[in-house]
């Protein structure tokens, strides 16, 4: 019975991409100030937003991601001023190919989180992750390359 | 290395007869003086094929087929090349494609049999379309192209429109697949055979599903693919396959469409898939000369010799190809003419692409359109 | 902050308070009294486990009560240094010998219950003080109830709620239900801009933006809350950029702005909810509110202890108890030579201008040390062989049980060693100590490691400790990758150790895969050109370059004109001093020339090419046309000043000659005018017309110039004197920062009448040939009024430098706002940094400003300018981006997007162009190249590669 339940308990696989100044501090602040969030996520730590190439995500969602959060800086704060507005560029043009996929629009998230914020960082992990869950497992988990 | 003599057989690379014929015309080696495939051939010959599976340079090549209408010894090298690259593709290559390999990993991600597209927000309201039907119509990548090339605002969708106004003014309701994946073209000459099956598998099943026993086409890519390689690796097909060049003729010889005066001088740009793979060179020219007052130039270098657009499946996009493109784009200007006409949507693509520039831009700039769309544009009452 | 921890240049003594001061300028001796940590620095790892499990709670002071934290502390969670403190007046092991608790928990063993307080001494060069504001307790002005109604709350508390670190995690509620509020409103100038009673008469500057700020945050982060009201009498929004904010509150989220200053407020004893009674000036209604929640914007005052402070240093209070200036153009030096202040210790400031301030006493602060340099380590060692397969060592670190408590350790360890490459693994107790670090660098040579990875907590601290210690051994430090396992794994998954687990083993797989394709890279430097170039001579231009060439900076100052001075040298006496722009200017040609500043006049800034620490500037004579010259520099700072609003055909502005500007007005009182002085028994009747091209949305400034409502006060006192009627319209009088306030107090006690007007219906100037009267829409009175005048003056705003700004941008590639003035990196960390490395802006060429403002502004670019210089080499991070160019394509995305004009289009000898990086401008975003079409830009130590193996490896488990 026990093992069943487990079975049916989906557990999303949420990649993150943090920038370094202000997301991924903030996930560290999170840290510091022991606020707790789901599990499920993994942040891959790159210098700026803008240095997100939606291929990354594209690929990620390839391989099975049940869900991709792009994270920089509020506007304004980006570390090298204007690569979060990118970022938001690319995230319009990575939410219409979601869309054209058929994927659920709850899979993709761009949030700012700056390195003070984190509560706010925790908060938006659980909010997606409990956004994921609802929407479940990705169709397009089982391919292989 | 059976795998090697089965290729170098099956493409009659053994019958290179080392000239350098293929090197002097190919655009590639004309704006790189290291690449040659003739070097390709007999260093695989001469025992060296596995160096050439790892060479960065088996992904350089456009496949255009320039080389193969000099060949004196018939050595199919595009085939040459697909084939090695399915070799590659076992070795794990990593593949230089453009955009961080965003575009192949959107066709890989098709192949997912659990896919609920949402392809056909595109249709223009009152456009008579079906579900089912006799004739089909693929729309091929077209939508993922408008939604990534948001910066080159290309509007690809354009010919998709065009096509389905064609269609309707013959009479005819298309069905158009709701869940239709790429046609697996790039990822084919990538090497990725096994996922170029699963798509194939994917839209023969589509299409069989809808009834259809026609099926029309507006990009010479998806055209070969269907009538070459999905026989030649899915077995014969259930269905007919047209480039709408060939609906066009047929339409037009049954007085099912007629056009308007449009007072313009074009040059036609020949895909390499129609082009020289599939010998379609008379048809298109034939199509716009429909269009009264419409009159066609060509280009130093057309049909046979005509040169490629630069790129293919997304691969090879680098500093060669945009002077290729660049090159194409300034003998398109010589002609005088005022339009460039292309009959597929990478070759308008890619041209729309070399175009933006802030340094030469000005000097490239030509208006350019899809042959479907002057076609459907110049559609009289 | 971490960046102040970590400089190798500064000692951090915390805890520490000075006790006497003796010597003079250039050599102090300092003594201070040590307070017990009780806690040993070095050693603490500030894993928080002690706080954790200590039984006193005691009220949190950060938290200003609104929470509560243990006996032993971290001030707040980003503190530095990150080491826990003993509360000696609760901690019960300190106060009777009881509890024991944290010293048996702390694995590190830092804890020290035997430390006493210690008298140390110091020998510095400078002073500088820093110690800030205090806020007013409200409780003394009872009629706001604070401190008697729970639902009303100060600024300061209000902003802890708004914080998402704060006690409530960023919700806004009421304290007295915990429900969210409906209603919230803000009084402003609670203890401010009070002449009697209570309070203090001076403007406390920054509570009008901070309370605009607070409530536009609180209306987007709760669409609960509906409704928001500042109370106020003059909207203070001074700074750049202010106006659009307040705009954006009025028009776009609907906060009501209304004026009028309350006397009381009111509690309902059932619902708690308060009622405020104001009468609305603009309605001449009395409307009674009602708010779930009042903040109170209370004053800004000296700090507490701010004259104790100043008796041990030997410097001197104002009359309110800040540190006083030396002079108003002297705003960071202190009474006493070799004692500088910055930020709110003087006077009320806000974040950018404290910045800048703090910034400017380092210049200052420089003039008494000789050599300063960075302190910069060498070492020799063998290096490690990076070319073959990867062989990579993984050390998995328990942070005592920060990590292992939740995480097992010994799996992941195990895990590791299953990993391709993976040829050594290994757990650590604590892999940042001394002994982890040594037994690292052993491994490495033992094995010949040629990656390390360690799994522990965040690279964002603790990566450059590592990547030491790889250079140490001989490993190229870029080879070297972290898994946060605790910041991001342990400490924020708990209560689910076994997912923790998979967690931190898919983070070791993760940095194992990218750790195979790391590539060494070597940082390059630079030689760095120590002379420093100045462009703008007018007060903010001439003040940086005496400040640089006092340390021995060889500093050229170019001028466009004639003669140095801008405009300050137009101005007539200086209020309350008795001498004029003129002398001032005269003062500081002077200082130019002692200090051997290369002064050149009439000249201009025609090219500039390279970057910071070697920039080639080629230079024009403006008055030999074909003369030019050429400069290597190492920095520049740009103060080309601003432009006054040019009013013609605005308020009778050029077609009456008795109508001019505030600045010819300036002229005629120079002159003493007989024009000004009353003829026969009648007076002159001279009205001041405000916000003339300013806080404009459709001309001029969109913000507010700053400077010319005090100007006006001022010329108005002047005139007064002359025996004028003198009548001020003014939309809002924004008299901010101590002292100004007072003056027009002043001046409304002299009898200079100030009557409003509001930007919809502006004043209209009427007369024949000359003026003769203005009339507009008095909205107190709801009537229109018209007054006779004799002159009358504008008070033009400042605005951008249109030619010279242009040519400016062009040459420096530095951006401007949307309003013209150049644009500073930040709005409030880098006020004098531009996007280029090594141009700095200042005075009024970044925004509108009075001579304090600029001269401060002067002296903190100057500050910058020096430690650039200071520098032997520009170390170049070699973690920037790099064209590949056999795939560029040209097409310019990149230079399109790049912020810091790094790549260029270049033309190749085969007539292409292709992108080239300069990695001495290139910041290593990286954002170019992700909009790269062909993959031709590599961004080193974050290629596409490196995050695409990442990626597969958390998700397909492959390497
Ligand atoms: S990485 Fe950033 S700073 Fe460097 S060239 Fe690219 S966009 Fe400019
Ligand atoms: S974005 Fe890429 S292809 Fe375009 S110019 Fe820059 S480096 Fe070349
Ligand atoms: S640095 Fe955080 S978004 Fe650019």
């Amino acid at each position: 019975m026990a093992k069943m339940k487990k079975q049916e308990e989906f557990e999303p696989k949420i990649v993150v991409f943090a920038c370094n100044w202000c997301s991924y501090a903030g996930a560290d602040t999170a840290g510091v100030s022991k606020i707790q969030y789901h599990h499920n996520v993994r942040l891959i730590r790159v210098m700026c937003s803008g240095r997100v190439n939606p291929a990354f995500v594209i690929k990620a969602f390839e391989q099975g991601a049940d869900g991709v959060m792009v994270s920089g800086c509020h506007f304004g704060d980006c570390h090298y001023i204007f690569g979060n507005y990118q970022a938001k560029e690319r995230f319009e043009m990575l939410k219409r190919l979601i869309h054209l996929l058929g994927l659920e629009k709850a899979r993709l998230r761009l949030e700012w989180v700056s390195a003070a914020e984190g509560g706010r960082f925790a908060q938006v992990v659980n909010e997606f992750v409990e956004d994921v869950k609802k929407v479940g497992r990705s169709p397009l988990a089982p391919i292989k390359t | 290395m059976v795998v090697k003599e089965e290729v170098l057989k099956k493409t009659q690379a053994y019958y290179c007869i080392d000239c350098g014929k293929c090197t002097s015309v190919c655009p590639i080696s004309r704006f790189n003086g290291g690449f040659s495939p003739r070097r390709i051939l007999i260093s695989s010959l001469t025992g060296r094929y596995e160096e050439t599976l790892k060479d960065e340079k088996l992904y350089a090549c456009l496949t255009c087929g320039l080389c193969g209408t000099r060949c004196p010894s018939d050595v199919k090298f595009e085939e040459f090349i697909k084939n090695s690259r399915f070799e590659g593709q076992k070795l794990g290559n990593l593949i230089p494609c453009a955009h961080g390999g965003a575009i192949q990993s959107l066709m890989r991600i098709m192949t997912s049999p659990s896919l609920e597209q949402k392809r056909l927000a595109w249709v223009p309201r009152g456009a008579q379309i079906a579900e089912k039907g006799e004739v089909a119509y693929f729309v091929g990548c077209l939508p993922y192209f408008d939604a990534f090339f948001t910066d080159l605002e290309v509007d690809s969708l354009r010919i998709a429109k065009s096509a389905i106004k064609i269609l309707n003014r013959a009479e005819v309701e298309p069905v158009l697949l709701k869940n239709e994946r790429c046609c697996g073209h790039d990822l084919l000459w990538a090497g990725d055979l096994e996922n170029f099956k699963r798509l194939a598998q994917h839209n023969i099943d589509a299409i069989k599903e809808s009834g259809a026993h026609t099926l029309i086409t507006t990009c010479a890519e998806c055209y070969r693919t269907f009538k070459i390689d999905y026989p030649a690796y899915m077995g014969p097909l259930p269905f007919k396959v047209l480039h709408i060049i060939e609906f066009l003729i047929d339409s037009i010889s049954q007085g099912k469409l007629n056009f308007k005066k449009t007072r313009k001088k074009v040059t036609y740009q020949d895909p390499c898939r129609l082009g020289r793979h599939l010998g379609m060179y008379e048809q298109p020219r034939m199509v716009l000369s429909n269009i009264p007052a419409l009159s066609l130039v060509e280009m130093e270098r057309n049909q046979q010799n005509a040169i490629c657009c630069g790129t293919s499946g997304w691969m090879n996009c680098d500093a060669i190809s945009k002077r290729i493109q660049s090159y194409r784009l300034k003998s398109a200007r010589q002609t005088g003419a005022d339009l460039l006409i292309t009959a597929c949507p990478k070759c308008y693509i890619h041209f729309k692409c070399a175009m933006k520039d802030p340094k030469i831009g000005k000097e490239l700039e030509i208006e350019i359109k899809d042959l479907t769309s002057i076609m459907a544009d110049a559609l009289g009452r | 902050m971490l960046d102040v921890g970590r400089h190798p240049n500064i000692e951090l003594l915390t805890l520490c308070q000075p006790t006497k001061v003796e010597g003079e300028e250039g050599n102090f001796r300092v003594q201070y009294l040590k307070k017990a940590r009780y806690v040993k620095e070095d050693v603490c790892t500030a894993c928080g486990i002690c706080a954790e499990k200590c039984p006193i709670k005691v009220s949190d002071d950060f938290e200003l009560g609104l929470a509560k934290r243990k006996a032993i502390y971290i001030y707040f969670p980003q503190g530095v240094p990150p080491v826990y403190t003993i509360d000696p007046e609760h901690c019960t092991m300190i106060l009777k010998g009881k509890c024991g608790l944290c010293a048996r928990v702390c694995e590190a063993q830092a804890i020290d219950y035997n430390q006493n307080d210690e008298e140390r001494t110091i020998n510095v060069g400078a002073i500088v003080v820093a110690t800030g504001f205090s806020q007013l307790k409200p409780t003394a002005l009872k009629n706001y109830g604070y401190g008697q109604y729970a639902n009303v709350l100060t600024g300061l508390e209000f902003e802890r709620l708004l914080s998402a670190t704060g006690p409530t995690g960023g919700h806004i509620i009421r304290p007295s239900d915990s429900k969210t509020p409906r209603k919230i409103v803000f009084i402003q100038c609670v203890g401010s801009r009070m002449a009697k009673g209570d309070g203090y008469p001076y403007c406390s500057v920054y509570c009008c933006t901070n309370s605009i700020k607070c409530a536009l945050l609180a209306k987007t982060h709760d669409p609960d809350i509906k409704e928001i009201s500042i109370l106020y009498m003059d909207l203070r929004t001074y700074g750049k950029g202010f106006q659009e904010l307040f705009l954006r509150a009025e028009e776009v989220e609907g906060v009501k702005f209304l004026r009028g200053r309350p006397a009381r407020v009111e509690e309902d004893p059932l619902t708690r909810s308060l009622t405020i009674m104001v009468e609305n000036t603009e309605t001449n209604r009395i409307e009674p509110l009602a708010a779930d929640i009042v903040v109170l914007s209370t004053a800004a005052i000296p700090s507490t202890g701010a004259k104790e402070v100043a008796r041990i240093l030997g410097i001197e209070v104002d009359s309110y108890g800040f540190f006083k200036e030396r002079d108003f153009h002297n705003p960071t030096e202190a009474t006493r030579p070799g004692v500088y202040i910055a930020g709110s210790c003087s006077s009320p400031r806000d974040i950018t201008d404290s910045v800048a301030w703090g910034t400017a006493t380092a210049v200052k602060a420089l003039t008494h040390m000789e050599g300063a340099r960075i302190a910069q380590k060498e070492i020799e060692v063998e290096p490690i062989d990076t070319s073959g397969e990867p062989r990579i060592g993984v050390f998995v670190c328990h942070c005592g049980i920060n990590i292992a408590g939740v995480v097992d350790v010994e799996e992941v360890n195990q895990f590791a060693q299953t990993l391709p490459g993976v040829v050594y693994s290994a757990r650590m107790l604590f892999a940042c100590s001394d002994d982890s670090q040594r037994e690292i660098q052993y491994k490495i040579k033992e094995y010949q490691l040629n990656r390390v990875v360690v799994a522990s907590c965040t690279p964002r601290t603790h990566e450059p400790i590592f990547r030491e210690t790889c250079g140490l051994a001989g490993l190229n430090p870029y080879l070297f990758e972290m898994a946060n396992i605790r910041d991001q794994c342990s400490w924020v998954h708990a209560s689910t150790p076994k997912e923790a687990t998979e967690k931190a083993k898919d983070l070791v797989r993760m940095a194992v895969a990218r750790c195979h394709l790391l590539q060494p890279l070597e940082s390059r430097q630079m030689p760095m050109n120590p002379d420093m170039l100045v462009v703008g001579g007018g007060i903010t231009g001439m003040q940086a370059s005496v400040d640089l060439a006092r340390l021995g900076h060889k500093v050229t100052l170019v001028e466009k004109e004639e003669r140095l001075g801008g405009r300050v040298k137009e101005l007539s006496t200086f209020y309350e001093e008795n001498y004029d722009g003129q002398q001032l200017i005269s003062e500081k040609v002077k200082q130019l020339e002692s200090a051997g500043v290369n002064i050149l006049t009439s000249t201009m800034v025609k090219e500039v090419n390279g970057f910071v620490g070697n920039f080639e500037v080629t230079l024009q004579s403006l008055q030999h046309q074909e003369k030019t010259s050429t400069l290597q520099v190492g920095s520049i700072a740009v103060a080309i000043g601003s432009d006054l609003f040019n009013p013609t055909g605005k308020f009778g502005y050029s077609s009456f000659p008795n109508v001019m500007t505030n600045m010819e007005m300036e002229r005629l009182l120079k002159e003493d005018s007989p024009e000004l002085t009353r003829n026969n028994k009648e007076s002159k009747n001279i009205v001041f017309v405000q916000c003339v091209g300013s806080r404009n949305k459709k001309d001029g400034n969109p913000d507010c110039s700053r400077y010319c409502c005090s100007v006006a006060i001022k010329q108005a006192l002047k005139l007064r004197e002359k025996g004028a009627q003198v009548v001020i319209l003014y939309r809002d009088i924004i008299a901010f920062g101590k002292g100004v306030e007072e003056l027009y107090r002043k001046a409304r006690g002299e009898g200079v009448i100030f009557l409003r007007y509001d930007e919809e219906h502006p004043p209209q100037v009427i007369g024949k040939g000359r003026a003769t009267s203005i009339k507009w829409m008095f909205s107190p009175l709801n009537q229109e009024i018209e007054l006779p005048v004799d002159l009358v003056v504008l008070s033009v705003g400042m605005v951008a430098r249109k030619v010279d700004a242009e040519q400016i941008q062009e040459q420096l590639k530095i951006p401007r706002s949307l309003d013209g003035f150049f644009m500073e990196r930040h709005s409030k960390l880098g006020p004098v940094e531009t996007s280029t490395e090594g141009i700095y802006i200042c005075g009024c060429a970044q925004s509108p400003k009075d001579i304090t403002d600029s001269v401060a502004q002067a002296s903190a670019a100057a500050s910058k300018m020096a430690v650039m210089a200071s520098k032997e080499f520009v170390e170049l991070e070699p973690t920037t981006c790099v064209v590949r160019e056999d795939l560029c394509r040209g097409c310019g995305n990149c230079q399109e997007v790049c912020q810091f004009h790094a790549p260029e289009l270049v033309e190749t000898p085969e007539g292409n162009y292709v992108s080239r990086i300069n990695e001495a401008l290139c910041k290593g975003c990286g954002t170019c190249a992700s909009l790269c079409p062909t993959g031709a830009i590599v961004a080193r130590h974050f290629t596409d590669r490196q995050i695409d193996k990442m990626v597969e490896a958390m998700l397909t488990g492959s390497l």
